[in-house]
């Protein structure tokens, strides 16, 4: 396989990671998140900061990055959880561009040039220079994702949040702990954006706050929106199709943007629910019930 | 069974209820009568936890449940069928069967009490699969009544079951309360704007206006009072259905 296809492949695995964290808060708990991008950038540069400053090696840094990442994720809810809907959708938004913000301005992230020369994934002592095997990395981790994601949907705590997606006042009739099941999606979503984050510092060597900036965010969601809410095949299959999408349209450049306005345009016309999904977005952002 | 003794709440200013007290006695029916806004679904609503008792007592069998959080109330035995239903819309009936015995841990009982639920309404048996937002008003009641069942509780708070409901639907939920209150020994206590229907299977009832009782008795007293004939039953007026 040429270079170009793994380079691809991998960006959709770790892309499809994050759709699927951020499938967690928004599609099964119904908590809108446009700051999911923060999560992605604390997780890369947890993990780059670690290795390079020599404090642990890949496997430590990596999980670090998911603990810590879901630490922050805790911080953030325990206040944006007071409120709902479309002002929870600002509050994320906030902490996104606050996150920004800090990377861009401290000494340790490098400021807006970013971390340079992070050290590639090591296993066992080896480097992974391979874009085989560290495609192969990613999947393992991606199917492990994958199969937690199926067992927390149908266990209780899925119902839970099934439940409180669906109308979150009978959820407290019927004895759910409503914020805790809230926070509890939000730091387990922040949790797989970190060690995201992480596979991505170690792959590109190189990272800056740009990258983990509102575009990402809404890109992310996108993937979510278009694969279908609460799906999971659905959420790999929008990361896939954004992911494969600007390159297959490159000779487009220019007008690739307006493409996928339209393609969301389109969506919300036709197939509100997303290509798999079967919760609507107007049942998640904005609901006036 | 069940007592509350000089109940006060309020919403934001609004002193809601007034200082309300009412017993429920173990198998009994008591229905809460009175007008739109009169306090009695905030009544209910204390008793289950879901709005902070300002002041007052609430008793379950001897137990202070008063400031308990609305998840330990629920597990004390008190189950609450909120006015209009408020199903999972978006999810399955059985689905929402299973969310009514969240609080409990007996994963067999709760198989059995599945079973059950849908032989005591077989209309949710057969619609199993099917969204909840797509049943008729009545089944959805219906579901509403069996889902707070689940959690095993041993006083059912009714919160207008008639409301929506075409008359005949009206009669067959009221059986169904009836058949609940003889075979199980369910203690309830009724919330109602339809006083004809509630006075008539109830054996207590209390009159609330504006956040107060203002009259107690059997049901056959208050039927009797001029007072309740002219402001809650109409009088000289018979409903088609009865």
């Amino acid at each position: 396989m040429s270079v170009y296809i793994l380079h691809v492949l991998i960006m959709v695995s770790i892309f499809a990671m994050l759709a699927l964290s951020l499938n967690i808060s928004v599609g099964f708990a119904g908590l809108v998140s446009l700051g999911h991008a923060a999560f992605f950038g604390i997780g890369a540069y947890a993990s780059g900061l670690i290795m390079i400053k020599e404090l642990g090696s890949f496997p430590a840094a990596f999980l670090s990055a998911g603990l810590i990442t879901a630490i922050l994720g805790l911080a953030l809810a325990l206040p944006a959880l007071r409120v709902k809907d479309d002002y929870l959708a600002i509050v994320t938004l906030g902490f996104g561009i606050i996150v920004g913000i800090i990377l861009m301005n401290l000494e340790v992230t490098g400021g807006p040039d970013g971390l340079v020369g992070i050290p590639p994934v090591t296993l066992w002592g080896k480097p992974l220079y391979s874009k085989a095997g560290f495609l192969i990395l990613c999947a393992l981790i991606l199917g492990i994702m994958i199969g937690s994601m199926y067992t927390l949907k149908y266990s209780k705590i899925g119902r839970a949040w099934a439940a409180i997606r669906d109308n979150d006042v009978t959820a407290s009739f019927m004895g759910i702990d409503i914020y805790g099941y809230k926070t509890m999606a939000i730091v387990v979503s922040a949790f797989w954006a970190g060690l995201a984050g992480s596979l991505y510092a170690h792959y590109t060597a190189y990272i800056n706050p740009h990258t983990f900036g509102m575009h990402t965010s809404i890109m992310i969601l996108s993937m979510v929106v278009l694969g279908g809410i609460g799906s999971i095949p659905g959420s790999l299959l929008g990361a896939a199709l954004l992911t494969i999408l600007p390159e297959v349209l490159r000779p487009l450049a220019d007008y690739q943007d307006i493409f996928y306005g339209g393609l969301l345009v389109a969506m919300m016309v036709f197939r509100p629910q997303g290509i798999m999904g079967r919760v609507k977005i107007t049942e998640i952002f904005g609901r006036s019930r | 069974m069940l007592q509350v003794r000089n109940l006060h709440t309020y919403y934001g200013h609004i002193h809601a209820v007034k200082g309300v007290s009412l017993h429920v006695n173990p198998g009994e029916i008591v229905a809460l009568i009175g007008g739109n806004g009169a306090g009695k679904s905030t009544i209910l609503r204390a008793i289950s936890g879901i709005v902070p008792a300002a002041s007052g007592e609430i008793v379950l069998g001897g137990h202070d449940i008063t400031h308990l959080g609305s998840e330990r109330i629920l597990k004390r035995g008190i189950g609450h069928v909120p006015e209009g239903r408020r199903l999972f819309r978006g999810l399955s009936v059985r689905d929402n069967l299973v969310l009514g015995a969240y609080s409990r841990r007996d994963r067999s009982a709760v198989k059995q009490d599945l079973a059950a639920m849908e032989e005591l309404f077989p209309i949710l048996g057969r619609r199993r699969r099917q969204l909840s937002g797509t049943l008729s008003g009545g089944e959805q009641q219906m579901l509403a009544i069996a889902r707070t069942l689940m959690a095993r509780p041993t006083v059912l708070l009714l919160d207008e079951p008639s409301m929506g409901l075409a008359p005949i639907v009206v009669s067959q939920i009221y059986e169904k309360i009836k058949e609940l209150n003889r075979s199980e020994g369910l203690s309830i206590l009724l919330v109602e704007q339809n006083a004809r229907m509630a006075l008539g299977l109830a054996q207590r009832g209390y009159v609330v206006e504006t956040g107060r009782l203002v009259m107690e008795g059997t049901t056959s007293e208050l039927k009797a009072s001029n007072e309740i004939q002219r402001a809650y039953l109409g009088k000289g007026y018979r409903e088609v259905w009865e």
